[in-house]
């Protein structure tokens, strides 16, 4: 093979160099995507704390802020310590023992009726969220900000590749070559640094893991089983929200989710957990394995 | 008659799965046959299955009552169902539920007639041919009789076992519901019926209303349920195998829980007779 010839650029052929280019990028591309993912995995092999106490955290970890405020509200609901007004709450009766700091934030905030989604940014509730993501970071569920600076700069490593391939490319056509696969292969190059560049995600593996174990060990709160909340009580219920979104809400308690202008739309999306539900054979409607219950309805079940 | 099934049950439903998967000395659970995909029965039941708690297949559309052939693919389901959850034997009711090419969508009271005992016997027979196991028929409550009843309600289910050698699942408040809408002593009507043929006993809530008493399966069970269920118990020679029914406004777990370990001490089964379940805090 002749590697280089009178007249080529830097004295290597064009095809010499788009070959070399395109390992090279290949060898960067699936470094630096394993460093981003050793970055986000601090501590591998680590099982998964236990959240469970912690729904709103769990509701955090998953959705942020807003799923969140809606796990709290829904076990305040349940409690009798919120009532909803048409997109906004307002506390109603006492806080008991169990209310924690979200909880009694909220209730705080929403003395006068608080429409739900400027809940996060009244002061009380912004400290108690910002309180829980630092415990969660602390945990190494959520990435620390100084991780996902480090995360995102692997993208600077793509992004030199990228300059040699424009480099090469202006030299190339300066020299009158033809450069129509470097720019190809330039474009793509840069797509990726982009994306690496401003991509990062929000939780460490940990954190996936940890959703993916709640969702298998609490399936039963699971949206596809319609859970009962009355027979569960608040704190499961937060808990479903936390593990399977706005989709658990959506599933146990309708009229709440409508009376809190919770979008239907993010309840498909419900945070992307995994699902841990019990029910079979992709069944999303009401029939198959998971279809109501009883055998019976209206004024006597007579069975 | 060797028994199928001991100790304390519950009809288990997708919206309480959790907690029943904590009951305490539970031994079986029931399942709504047409809510059950053999292929894959949902997770809560296979791990109670794994557990060691029985699972009876519970139909309530095979319309074992109506003249009207029966639907061979109803009776396959039900059989399916029984083979993939390992049941030891599965139930239905005495009643019709389609009629003209018409779902009622609720169990209908049949005339005990011997014409309609001679369907009845018929179909329990050829639903009998395809099940494995052994099939137990659930008298229902009613809000009316038919005026041209031949037979008491114990001895048409008499005739009926006698015939066809299935076994009863006797609900005790259809007893309790049928007794107070017909003015007659629940009692006198358990001490008739065929008892040495129970598989299993069922216990549901219900509520008066205008006079009449509807087994509604969404209140809690009444305490003259109770003492009718203490009375069958005493007229069997040990303590038979029960089990809660409830199918809607359920009360919080502790009061759920509350109501089954009642419903079991009531019967005679002990809360240490199950088999040991981990409890996970939830």
């Amino acid at each position: 093979m002749v590697l280089a010839a009178a007249g080529d650029t830097w004295g290597i052929s064009g095809s010499s160099f788009i070959a070399i280019y395109l390992v090279t990028a290949l060898v960067v591309w699936v470094a630096t995507t394993r460093a981003r993912r050793v970055l986000a995995d601090p501590r591998p092999g680590r099982a998964a704390g236990d959240l469970s106490g912690h729904p709103h955290d769990v509701a955090y970890l998953n959705g942020g802020a807003e799923l969140a405020v809606t796990s709290a509200l829904s076990a305040m609901h349940l409690r009798g310590t919120i009532a909803p007004q048409r997109g906004s709450v307002l506390s109603i009766g006492r806080l008991d023992a169990s209310a924690d700091d979200l909880e009694r934030a909220i209730h705080f905030t929403a003395g006068s009726a608080v429409a739900r989604r400027r809940l996060p940014f009244h002061g009380p509730v912004t400290t108690a969220l910002k309180t829980i993501e630092s415990r969660l970071v602390d945990a190494g569920l959520l990435v620390s900000p100084e991780q996902r600076s480090r995360i995102l700069r692997q993208g600077f490593w793509m992004l030199g590749v990228a300059a040699l391939g424009l480099i090469r490319l202006l030299a190339g056509t300066a020299n009158g070559r033809p450069a129509g696969f470097l720019l190809f292969a330039l474009i793509g190059v840069v797509v990726v640094a982009l994306v690496q560049l401003g991509r990062c995600p929000r939780r460490t593996r940990l954190g996936d893991r940890t959703l993916r174990d709640l969702a298998q060990q609490h399936h039963t709160l699971s949206p596809t089983m319609r859970p009962d909340w009355a027979v569960y009580g608040p704190a499961a219920a937060a808990l479903g929200i936390g593990i399977f979104g706005v989709g658990a809400l959506w599933a146990s308690d309708p009229a709440f989710a409508d009376e809190l202008a919770v979008q239907k739309a993010a309840a498909a999306g419900g945070g992307g957990t995994p699902d841990g539900g019990g029910c079979s054979s992709g069944d999303s409607g009401g029939g198959g394995s998971c279809g109501g219950g009883g055998g019976c309805g209206g004024g006597g079940c007579g069975g | 008659m060797a028994e199928l099934l001991h100790g304390a049950g519950i009809g288990w439903r997708p919206e309480i799965a959790g907690v029943v998967a904590h009951l305490p000395a539970l031994r079986f659970c029931e399942v709504i046959a047409e809510a059950l995909a053999p292929a894959t029965p949902p997770r809560g039941v296979a791990e109670l299955r794994e557990r060691g708690v029985a699972v009876i297949p519970h139909g309530v559309r095979l319309s074992l009552g109506g003249a009207e052939p029966l639907l061979a693919a109803r009776v396959t389901h039900l059989a399916a169902c029984a083979a993939a959850v390992g049941a030891p034997l599965v139930s239905e009711h005495v009643s019709f539920v389609r009629a003209g090419g018409r779902e009622a969508g609720h169990l209908l009271p049949l005339p005990r007639t011997r014409e309609a005992l001679d369907v009845l016997t018929a179909n329990v027979r050829r639903t009998q041919s395809e099940l494995d196991v052994p099939l137990a028929l659930e008298p229902i409550a009613a809000l009316f009789d038919w005026p041209e009843n031949e037979f008491t309600e114990p001895d048409f289910l008499t005739e009926l076992l006698e015939r066809t050698g299935a076994l009863l699942l006797l609900d005790v408040a259809n007893v309790h519901a049928n007794a107070v809408n017909r003015g007659q002593d629940a009692r006198a009507v358990i001490d008739r019926m065929p008892l040495d043929r129970v598989a299993y006993l069922h216990m549901a809530g219900g509520a008066e209303r205008d006079g009449l008493y509807h087994d509604t399966h969404t209140d809690p069970v009444p305490e003259p349920v109770m003492a009718l269920l203490r009375h069958a118990v005493s007229r069997m020679p040990g303590p038979p195998a029960v089990m809660l029914e409830r199918d809607g406004s359920y009360p919080p777990a502790a009061q759920l829980e509350a109501e089954f370990t009642a419903v079991a001490t009531t019967a005679g089964h002990s809360r240490e007779s199950g088999p040991t379940c981990e409890r996970v805090a939830l």
